[in-house]
């Protein structure tokens, strides 16, 4: 089943070619860089999963997360980057239990795929 | 009249009028006495003047005496006048020698000018001088000399002053006296010229008398009176000058010349006022006067008056400066605190007098000036006071329509909460509001999920028929439908002027304000639009606004709470399906003491209890059969509240999983792994709790099995092994645990940044490649895609180990063969230095091909490392790399030797510090990483350099790790 997914990344390169996998994989898929001007259009109950950075021009992946609501539905996240030890910045339990997974850059395609076909929120 | 001229008056007169009589007094005392010593000074002129006259004259008689008495004129005399033998006869020449002989000596010593001798019948016969003589021998005198004569025969006579024609118009005075015979028989008169010169220079001298001051003598003669002497002041110098007796003028000597003597002040012949003494000389009927000007008489009494009189100008100046500084010195403190009182009284109170004065009027100043700064502050408070009413007043105004206003809304509020659905909850809030807010008109529309329109909810003010035609509304349409798609609110103003088209609806009501505002879930969601309209008004206030705007969020927080009601129903019964469904024990409590316990169905089974049966285990109740099941671990009792779901509620946290013996009311003795977390409200309040148990009997008894077989071979050797790895294992973590703290705050930061910088890179590589194969469908690319994807992956493992330095992440250790490491890393070294051709000897020792457990991917960077920097050390000089590697005791060696340039002592020293490079391009961080690995494998690294000779690296690794490290 096709899922609504949203990738969160300041690499736009690198959003162009996941989007393409994934799209190619029959997934319906959305990227946007947001900043502090429009993140309030960041509606994350319309997707199922939301592919997440860190670090972005004037804001973090920890601020995007803030404006997940923990109680009611929520997206997968996937927290993706190449900044290490990022469970420590997650430190707060109630950010890292909106995070379905902590994916490290680089990481392999075909698992990940896997991942989103199989996990559901 | 001012304070200060009262005041400068007073002192002036206090001052003056002692000076006044002091000075009047003295000054009149002093010119008495200074006028009776004029007086008696010009007394005793007058005295000492008439008594030297007196003297003269006295003097001039007695000689006259003398000569009467003289026997050889008696002899002579009658000879010269008897007969009339000529001057030439004999005896006439005798007498006259005879008389030569005694009389010319007289002459001289008396100072007389002539001694003459006449016959009784007043012819002249003789004279001393010389030249007189023969000229009129025996001619009668006449004139003056002829008067002497005459008055001569009856006695001592003295004749007026006269001028002498011949002789140098000298004074002279004629003395006169008869000469007697023996027989007293008259025989001629004897006559003696006086020279009246000395006299006059006596009586003119006006010595002590000033420039006015004479003594004159004067003489009475018959009614007139004659002055005898020269006088100073008049223009005539001529002797016997007269005066009329009786007259105005010459009063002095009048006085004097009628006998009398005295003193005063008088007017003299000039008519002229003048102090005077005056003295009659009897012996002459002569009256003497001595006098002076009264003008300069007096001149030392003005000097001294008009003295005075400067003096007291000077003093009165003097007092009346003095005066008025003291009275300006009293009266200006008084005038300035005179004024800083108008100033106060003004309301000026900044006004300070401020002077320094020391004293009572300085601290009246001073005190005046606190005075003013009090009523200052005591102004300022009263003004503030009166601020803070005022504000407080309007406060309370304020907070009295903020009060009517929530108390409409709390009254709102609580109908919101308890209504049943949402056409009531509208309903009965309309009423109330739509009074306050005086509103005609009022709509209330839903969002209808389904058909994606909204849905007239309530509505108030218009007929049914123009509520069926609105029923439903598309987004956008009309101005509710705009409110709901934007989720803003919309106030129209005004509306009969208004032409917009989403107005025009509201418009044909009757409506002429309307404000719409949207109702918002707590997610953001539109849910639906309130709004209001009022016939009466064409504005709204922002306070009717602000209150329409709570109204409907409380509306949407009443619509919320219905949705989430409904939802929580079909959660609630999901969860019971889950309950029910799932095969282990579930039992939960919902209160804290855990008194009241129920369990799914799995949960029953495995305590044996029926559903009606309470699970809890603290009951006390000796009839409730759950209590007498009983718990152990590791073959202890376990009490109540030691079990996972007391503890849970009780501490507040989630127990982890424990294995727990459970013996049963009917003996059933099974093993449970047991776990319980606590069931909290939003804000961590413990609520109850929940346990899960899991039957795990069959798993325990298999380990028990296993764990028996085991002990029974490894007990011995392997325990004490393990032991000595550890403690060995735990040293050497100590000792690089150490040595990362030192380096850690260097390269953490780094590490972290450099290892998201690269790695966001490689994952678009990576995912870049992975398309370009997978649109490409060409098997020949396969290769080559592989590639990639070894190479990223080595470049992350990189990026590991740099941050594994930082973090110190222990070696992933595998069985490797050391020599097939060192044969990588040449490889790497080269594929980066191709175009160099170094000449490579290798040396390796072969004996086991150096099997060694250690982190392949950490020890191949060590190795790249080293040949690398050989490699650029060798460059430009075209020398030589040896590496050898051989087992040396516990340890194994590898060392890379070149013969470069060497390396200077001091930069030796440093080689191993993160960040030390002496190389253009280089992040010096390699032998660092290569030092950290090595120590973390246990191992040590050397270097050793001689100047031109080369450079030699030494690795030591040790062998003691064993396989299940």
């Amino acid at each position: 089943m096709f899922k609504k997914i949203l990738i969160i990344d300041d690499d736009v390169e690198y959003s162009e070619e996941l989007s393409e996998i994934l799209r190619d994989n029959g997934h319906v898929v959305e990227t946007i860089i947001f900043n502090r001007k429009n993140l309030d259009q960041f509606q994350p109950l319309k997707y199922d999963v939301i592919i997440l950075d860190f670090k972005m021009p004037d804001i973090t992946g920890v601020d995007i997360l803030n404006r997940i609501s923990l109680s009611g539905p929520r997206p997968m996240v996937f927290f993706i980057s190449g900044r290490p030890f990022l469970e420590k910045l997650l430190s707060p339990d109630d950010l890292l239990s909106k995070v379905t997974e902590i994916i490290p850059k680089p990481f392999s395609i075909a698992e990940f795929l896997l991942k989103i076909d199989t996990l559901s929120g | 009249m001012s304070i200060r001229t009262k005041l400068t008056i007073t002192f002036l007169v206090l001052a003056l009028v002692p000076v006044f009589f002091v000075s009047t007094v003295t000054f009149a005392r002093y010119e008495n006495s200074f006028r009776e010593a004029r007086t008696a000074h010009l007394r005793h002129l007058a005295a000492v003047r008439a008594e030297r006259i007196e003297h003269y004259f006295l003097d001039l008689k007695s000689n006259m005496t003398i000569s009467q008495t003289l026997y050889n004129i008696r002899k002579n005399l009658p000879i010269l006048s008897d007969s009339y033998a000529g001057p030439f006869s004999h005896g006439s020449i005798e007498a006259k020698k005879m008389l030569d002989e005694q009389l010319p000596f007289m002459q001289k010593a008396w100072g007389l000018i002539d001694i003459e001798l006449f016959t009784k019948d007043g012819q002249w016969v003789y004279a001393t001088d010389p030249k007189d003589y023969f000229k009129g021998y025996l001619k009668p005198v006449n004139g003056i000399q002829e008067k002497a004569f005459k008055e001569g025969k009856n006695g001592l006579y003295f004749s007026d002053i006269f001028i002498h024609k011949s002789r140098l118009r000298r004074p002279e005075l004629l003395i006169s006296a008869p000469e007697f015979d023996v027989h007293g028989g008259f025989i001629g008169v004897i006559v003696f010229e006086v020279d009246m010169r000395p006299l006059y220079a006596l009586i003119n001298d006006v010595t002590g008398l000033g420039r006015s001051g004479e003594v004159l003598v004067g003489k009475k003669l018959g009614h007139e009176v004659v002055f005898l002497t020269p006088l100073r002041n008049a223009s005539n110098t001529d002797l016997n000058q007269k005066i009329s007796l009786g007259g105005v003028l010459g009063g002095l000597v009048q006085e004097a010349v009628q006998g009398k003597t005295g003193f005063g002040k008088l007017t003299d012949y000039r008519g002229k006022e003048v102090i005077a003494a005056w003295q009659y000389i009897p012996i002459l009927h002569w009256g003497l006067v001595a006098k002076m000007d009264v003008d300069e008489a007096f001149t030392d009494i003005i000097h001294l008056k008009k003295l005075v009189f400067i003096i007291l100008g000077i003093i009165l100046i003097l007092v009346a400066l003095i005066a008025f500084v003291m009275a300006e010195s009293i009266a200006r403190p008084i005038r300035r605190l005179s004024e800083g009182a108008k100033m106060i009284g003004k309301g000026k109170l900044d006004f300070k007098v401020g002077m320094e004065q020391k004293d009572e009027i300085g601290d009246l100043s001073r005190i005046f000036d606190k005075m003013s700064e009090d009523l200052k502050q005591v102004t300022a408070s009263r003004d503030d006071l009166n601020r803070e009413i005022a504000a407080r007043k309007t406060a309370q105004e304020k907070m009295e329509r903020v009060s009517k206003r929530y108390e409409l809304l709390a009254m709102t509020a609580e109908e919101l909460l308890y209504a049943p659905n949402p056409q009531k909850i509208i309903d009965s809030l309309c009423h109330n509001i739509m009074d306050h807010l005086d509103c005609q008109v009022f709509f209330n529309f839903l969002a209808d999920e389904a058909s994606k329109k909204l849905h007239l909810n309530a509505c108030i003010g218009i007929f049914e028929e123009e509520k069926r035609s609105i029923e439903w509304l598309d987004y956008g349409q009309a101005v509710c439908g705009c409110v709901a798609r934007d989720g803003r609110r919309s106030v129209v103003e005004c509306v009969p002027g208004c032409d917009d088209q989403r107005v025009a609806l509201v418009k044909s009501y009757g409506i002429k304000a309307y404000a719409c505002h949207p109702i918002i879930g707590d997610d953001g969601q539109v849910l639906g639009a309130l709004s209001f309209g009022t016939r009466n008004r064409e504005r709204f206030s922002e306070e009717e606004l602000s209150l329409m705007k709570v109204v409907s969020e409380q509306v949407a927080v009443a619509i919320m709470r219905l949705k989430f009601n409904q939802a929580l129903e079909k959660s609630e019964g999901r969860l019971k399906a889950i309950m029910e469904a799932v095969p282990v024990g579930v039992t939960f409590s919902d209160d804290k003491t855990c008194r009241h316990v129920t369990g799914n169905a799995a949960a029953l089974a495995q305590f044996e209890v029926s559903g009606q049966d309470n699970l809890s285990a603290s009951s006390n109740d000796n009839e409730d059969p759950g209590r007498n099941i009983q718990y152990f671990k590791d073959g202890q009792q376990v009490s109540a509240d030691q079990l996972p779901l007391e503890r849970a509620v009780r501490e507040n946290r989630t127990v982890e999983p424990m294995e727990l013996e459970i013996v049963l009311k009917k003996g059933r003795r099974w093993f449970a792994m047991a776990s319980g977390a606590p069931i909290c409200d939003d804000k961590g309040r413990v609520l109850g709790g929940v346990a899960v148990t899991v039957d795990i009997t069959d798993r325990k008894k298999n380990e028990e099995i296993l764990k028996q077989a085991k002990e029974v071979v490894n007990r011995d050797k392997e325990a004490l092994e393990a032991l000595v790895m550890k403690s060995a294992e735990e040293l050497v973590e100590a000792q690089v645990e150490l040595e990362r703290t030192k380096r850690l705050s260097d390269i953490g930061t780094l590490a972290a940044t450099v290892a998201h910088e690269l790695r966001n890179p490689l994952a678009a590589i990576h995912m870049a490649s992975y398309n370009l194969y997978r649109k490409a469908k060409n098997p020949a690319l396969e290769k080559h895609f592989h590639v990639i994807q070894n190479k990223v992956d080595e470049s992350d493992q990189i990026i590991n180990n740099l941050l594994f330095y930082s973090r110190m992440k222990p070696p992933q250790r595998q069985q490797i063969f050391l020599n097939d490491i060192l044969e990588e890393s040449i490889a790497a070294a080269r594929s980066r230095s191709l175009k160099n051709k170094v000449h490579l000897v290798k040396n390796y020792e072969d004996e086991g091909r150096l099997l060694f457990l250690g982190d392949p991917v950490q020890l191949k960077e060590v190795f790249t490392n080293i040949i690398n920097n050989a490699f650029d050390a060798v460059r430009e000089v075209k020398g030589e790399v040896k590496i050898s590697s051989n087992k040396d005791g516990p340890f194994l060696c590898v060392q890379v030797n070149d013969t470069g340039p060497g390396i200077d002592e001091k930069i030796l020293e440093r080689v191993f510090d993160p960040f030390f490079t002496t190389k253009a391009q280089g992040t010096g961080l390699g032998l660092t990483v290569c030092r950290q690995i090595v120590m973390a494998h246990g191992g040590k690294i050397e270097m050793t350099s001689k100047k031109d000779w080369g450079t030699t690296v030494t690795v030591l690794l040790p062998l003691g790790f064993k396989a299940h490290v």
